[in-house]
């Protein structure tokens, strides 16, 4: 109790400083005396003898007032206190270097740890709203086709999840749901939206854990499969804000799913939309609702071959996912076997199952391994990126170690012991560590913000350790070079440490030239990957570009899948749709618009190939729809032969809707035309589809030419362009219109809407709004990427800086010197220039064969073609050297400015 | 007759008990009447008796004021709190009990047990 309350006593006594205390005790120690000579002199003694007497007593005062000052505070705190005043001193003298250490460990931490943080929690945790908890699993099935070994997901049937269910030694409870699209509205059938809609046991919400932000789940039926009462729903929390703005209300009211009412009882936690993760409106019902709302029979749920259903389930206590699955394999191979009555022994696909823990990532069986590859890739760059900054770093300290390797020289000259002076230096490494990982610890907070709101559907978990061991590794490489001076300049002679150019001080600084070096070379592969992944995006821009009046075209898409229509159903309605679009008045063509990109390996007929053009054994061909009036609309003349004629393009009339197209006519770009025949006759020579698929199509016969404005081989690795008569499939309609689109959008918004009420519009805007939007995705995307290239060169920048600046300081006698003796400013400049470049060059060499290999990796990992990595190559080259000179010429500049006089006198 | 060095642990104890018996007391006092009383066997100079007096303090066992001393000089005076009361018992008694065991000690004879 008493050491306690001295304890804080003392710490108090500290912090208040000694002043007060110190007069105090002066006093009191001075009354003593008095009194003692008073007593002195009243025994009769000489008023000079008495006080001589005294203070003899007394025995010291001024070593009396300072081992009480030791009693009375702490003084090993006091000392570090002093320490860190005189850090904090050191520090305000050299600000930019202080900052750039900052800066370098705090972006470093920073980007280490979110760029851990999003891998490893797409990796390994499961989509927002969901705990992650080890007994959680989802229960997948697989199809295998004979001969390839790709595995393929496939969805589950009710008696087949019933047969999971009855498994109690296994599973704890098994909930079941069909995840499915619908039109939800509240009453005002124009405001028709397209949602998820998930159909769900009634287990479904316990075994994820999830409890609604407001009221209940959907009411639990007594038979999962019977509703005895009219259906209720639960709505996902961004629908609530979006449709009710977040009024308390909503629950009780009633939605429109399909055309049904649907009350509202409950809304769904923030972020949480089901299993798989992914934003979007999401709507919650019974599973017993699914054959009323989806317009099915009851059969649905008879049968092995109705496959809707996904599962999840929670493991009995004890149970691990690798010893369900080999039982749940078991059960869905019996059970699909029994259904086929045993005779397919000879089928090709082979039906399983399996149980995987449940992760955001791994709802479809074949997604996980490609997750993985990128995952590894990702870690790499991350290790890297700590890599870098640890070197960094201590290329960094190692040049302000040998700054101050005078100053170190002096205070042990004064006298400074050389304990305290290792304390004072372990002093300022760790303070400036500690600053450097707080505000790296921002930096990381702000990066995962910005992850978080750019990554959706992904539940971000900052790793706790990782985080730690991140700071710890960066705060311990700053501790120990930071230390470097001092165990260095404290063990050199003195005499040596001033003579300012001592063969230890070359060593040191070489050291540091071989880290910057290193530097520059593992900065490289980073930047190249950057680069080709920004240069691979910006070429995909590139060959989007599709029109020369793009505010002068709209894109209305429709889900035609929403209302369940039939496939003729939706044919006729999308060509109702364009007739009724046409005739707005402003209108000046409209025509079906296809459903996606679609994409075939086409390659030049060997008859009708010219001598001396290499020919690629097959091009990735885009085959673009070209619907009647699509050439005018677009602005795309046609310069050689002709455009489809009604009778190719009749073939896609309703009764081949959904069927796979077979046209045998194409027109091609003129850019395609002179890569193909040179400069042949395009016309009446056919291309085709490699030899595998030969025999299914036929060849395809060059009828047009036309001139396109941007679009056409798109990069060497690219693919090329094909127009084809017809699409397998319209989903809209694009209107040309005659003056700006945009005023015009919701005329035809209303138009469509009218004529087709079953199918929602799911986009509606100008070609120029689209492009717009594309390029701010890809500007984000290519921002991010162009943030780490950036980020690292600058790494590399302030190491080279921190060399040539520590070269400039350490030579500046040789500099006052020359400078004496008449050498010009430029050439003195050149002198540190030349060597800082030489350094970025070095690095640059010896980082080629890592940038190769880094690039190959890229390429493989994201599966996309890239862009002649030659140039790539050179113009990251080019970045880099151009980085290095500013990173050299700013210091080398003040060399020029080194006054001869002062640098001398400095001695 | 030659002064001695108060023992290490014991000086606590003394200041303790002079407050104790003569009530609030200045250093000068104190050291005083420890002197007189160990029959100026003691000899107690300042880096001796500050600090163990600002220790005291620290540990809660006497408080100090400032006050007018009986020629009406201004002085520090110390005064014994409750919990330094109860440390002096705690401290008298095992002191006792050290001075009985070991004089039980040299109170042993050779070949008596």
């Amino acid at each position: 109790m008493s050491a306690v309350r001295r304890a804080l006593a003392r710490l108090a006594a500290a912090l208040r400083g000694h002043g007060r205390a110190d007069d105090d005790l002066r006093a009191e120690m001075e009354a003593h005396l008095e009194m003692e000579t008073e007593e002195n002199v009243r025994r009769g003694m000489h008023p000079h003898e008495a006080r001589r007497r005294a203070l003899l007593a007394a025995g010291g005062l001024a070593q009396a007032a300072e081992s009480v000052r030791e009693q009375r505070g702490l003084p090993w705190v006091e000392s570090t206190l002093a320490d860190v005043r005189y850090a904090v001193r050191h520090f305000r003298r050299a600000p930019l270097s202080t900052a750039a250490m900052v800066g370098v460990l705090s972006l470093g931490i920073g980007t280490v740890v979110v760029l851990f943080t999003v891998l490893s929690s797409i990796a390994t945790l499961p989509a927002p709203g969901i705990a992650r908890d080890a007994s959680l699993v989802r229960i997948r099935g697989t199809l295998r086709t004979s001969g390839v070994a790709n595995v393929h997901p496939r969805l589950l049937s009710w008696p087949e999840v019933r047969e999971y269910a009855g498994r109690a030694d296994l599973f704890g409870a098994v909930a079941a749901h069909a995840d499915e699209t619908a039109l939800v509205d509240a009453g005002d059938a124009a405001a028709t939206l397209p949602v998820r809609l998930v159909y769900a046991t009634p287990n479904y919400f316990g075994v994820l854990g999830v409890r609604p932000a407001l009221g209940t789940v959907p009411a639990a039926e007594p038979d999962p499969l019977r509703l005895t009462a009219p259906p209720t729903a639960m709505i996902s929390h961004d629908l609530w804000r979006q449709r009710f703005g977040g009024a308390r209300g909503a629950v009780g009211s009633t939605l429109r799913v399909n055309g049904f009412p649907v009350e509202i009882v409950g809304v769904a936690p923030p972020r949480f939309h089901g299993t798989d993760g992914g934003g979007g409106a999401t709507v919650w019902v019974p599973l017993a609702a699914y054959p009323l709302l989806q317009k099915r029979t009851p059969a649905v749920f008879l049968g092995h071959d109705s496959l809707f259903l996904a599962a999840a389930a929670r493991l009995r206590p004890g149970v691990a996912a690798e010893a369900a699955a080999p039982v749940v394999a078991g059960i869905a191979e019996r059970a699909l076997r029994r259904e086929r009555g045993g005779a397919e022994a000879a089928e090709a696909e082979t039906a399983s199952a399996d149980v995987v823990p449940m992760l955001a990532s791994n709802a479809r069986v074949s997604s996980r391994a490609d997750l993985l590859v990128s995952a590894a890739a990702a870690g790499g760059l991350a290790l890297l990126a700590l890599l870098i900054t640890c070197t960094n770093v201590s290329a960094l300290l190692v040049g302000l170690a040998v700054a101050r390797r005078r100053e170190i020289g002096v205070r042990l000259s004064l006298g400074a012991p050389r304990g305290r002076l290792v304390r004072q230096l372990l002093t300022e490494s760790v303070l400036l560590a500690l600053v450097a990982a707080a505000v790296g610890l921002g930096v990381t907070s702000a990066g995962i913000g910005l992850a978080g709101s750019a990554l959706e559907g992904v539940q971000l978990v900052v790793d706790r350790r990782v985080t730690a061991a991140t700071c710890a590794v960066a705060v311990a490489t700053g501790i120990l070079f930071g230390l470097s001076p001092a165990l260095h300049a404290t063990r050199v002679s003195l005499g040596e440490v001033l003579k300012s150019s001592s063969p230890a001080a070359a060593a040191r600084s070489r050291l540091q030239r071989a880290l910057v070096v290193a530097q520059v070379a593992l900065t490289q592969p980073l930047l190249v990957g950057l680069g080709v992944v920004a240069a691979t995006l910006a070429a995909d821009a590139g060959g989007r570009a599709t029109s020369g009046a793009p505010d002068r075209i709209v894109e209305i898409e429709l889900d035609t899948w929403a209302g369940r229509v039939s496939a003729a159903e939706r044919a006729s309605r999308v060509a109702a749709v364009v007739e009724r679009v046409a005739a707005v008045p402003g209108v000046v063509a409209a025509m079906p618009m296809e459903m996606g990109t679609v994409v075939a390996p086409l390659a030049v007929h060997p008859a009708d190939r010219v001598a001396g053009i290499a020919y690629a054994p097959a091009m990735e061909t885009v085959l673009t729809a070209a619907p009647e009036g699509y050439f005018d609309a677009f602005d795309i003349p046609v310069v050689r032969g002709r455009d489809f004629d009604a009778a190719e393009r009749a073939r896609a009339s309703a009764a081949d809707a959904g069927r796979a197209p077979s046209f045998d006519r194409v027109i091609v770009g003129s850019g395609l035309a002179r890569r193909l025949w040179g400069d042949a006759d395009p016309l009446g020579r056919r291309l085709e589809m490699p030899a595998a698929a030969r025999s299914r199509s036929p060849a395809l016969v060059v009828v047009g030419v036309v001139d396109e404005p941007a679009a056409g081989p798109l990069g060497d690795g690219g693919r090329v362009r094909v127009y084809v008569p017809y699409a397998a499939l319209n989903t809209g309609v694009v209107a040309r219109t005659a003056g700006p689109a945009l005023p015009m959008l919701g005329t035809l918004r209303r138009v469509v809407a009218a004529e087709a009420p079953q199918m929602p519009i799911s986009r509606a805007q100008t070609v120029e709004q689209r492009e717009a939007e594309s390029r701010r995705a890809l500007l984000r995307a290519g921002g991010a990427v162009a943030g780490g290239g950036v980020l690292a060169l600058l790494l590399s920048a302030v190491g080279l800086y921190a060399v040539v600046a520590l070269t400039v300081g350490q030579r500046t006698r040789e500099i006052g010197i020359r400078t004496a003796l008449g050498a010009q400013g430029g050439r003195v400049v050149r002198m540190f220039f030349v060597r800082g470049l030489g350094l970025g060059a070095l690095g640059l060499v010896l980082g080629l064969p890592l940038s190769m290999a880094a690039t190959r990796l890229a390429g493989a990992a994201l599966g996309w073609p890239l862009a002649s990595p030659p140039l790539l190559g050179a113009a990251i080259g080019a970045v880099v050297l151009g980085v290095a000179s500013v990173a050299s010429w700013v210091p080398a500049r003040r060399a020029s400015s080194v006054d001869p006089m002062t640098a001398l006198r400095a001695e | 007759m030659e002064k001695r060095d108060v023992q290490p642990g014991t000086l606590a104890l003394m200041i303790l008990k002079t407050l104790d018996v003569l009530g609030p007391l200045h250093g000068y006092g104190v050291a005083r009447r420890i002197e007189e009383t160990s029959g100026n066997r003691l000899a107690l100079n300042y880096g001796t008796l500050y600090p163990a007096l600002l220790k005291l303090e620290q540990e809660g066992f006497v408080t100090a004021e400032w006050g007018q001393s009986e020629n009406n000089r201004r002085a520090k005076f110390y005064s014994l709190t409750p919990a330094g009361r109860k440390q002096l018992a705690r401290e008298a008694r095992e002191w006792q009990q050290t001075a009985e065991l070991i004089a039980a000690f040299f109170a042993l004879k050779p070949g008596a047990a």
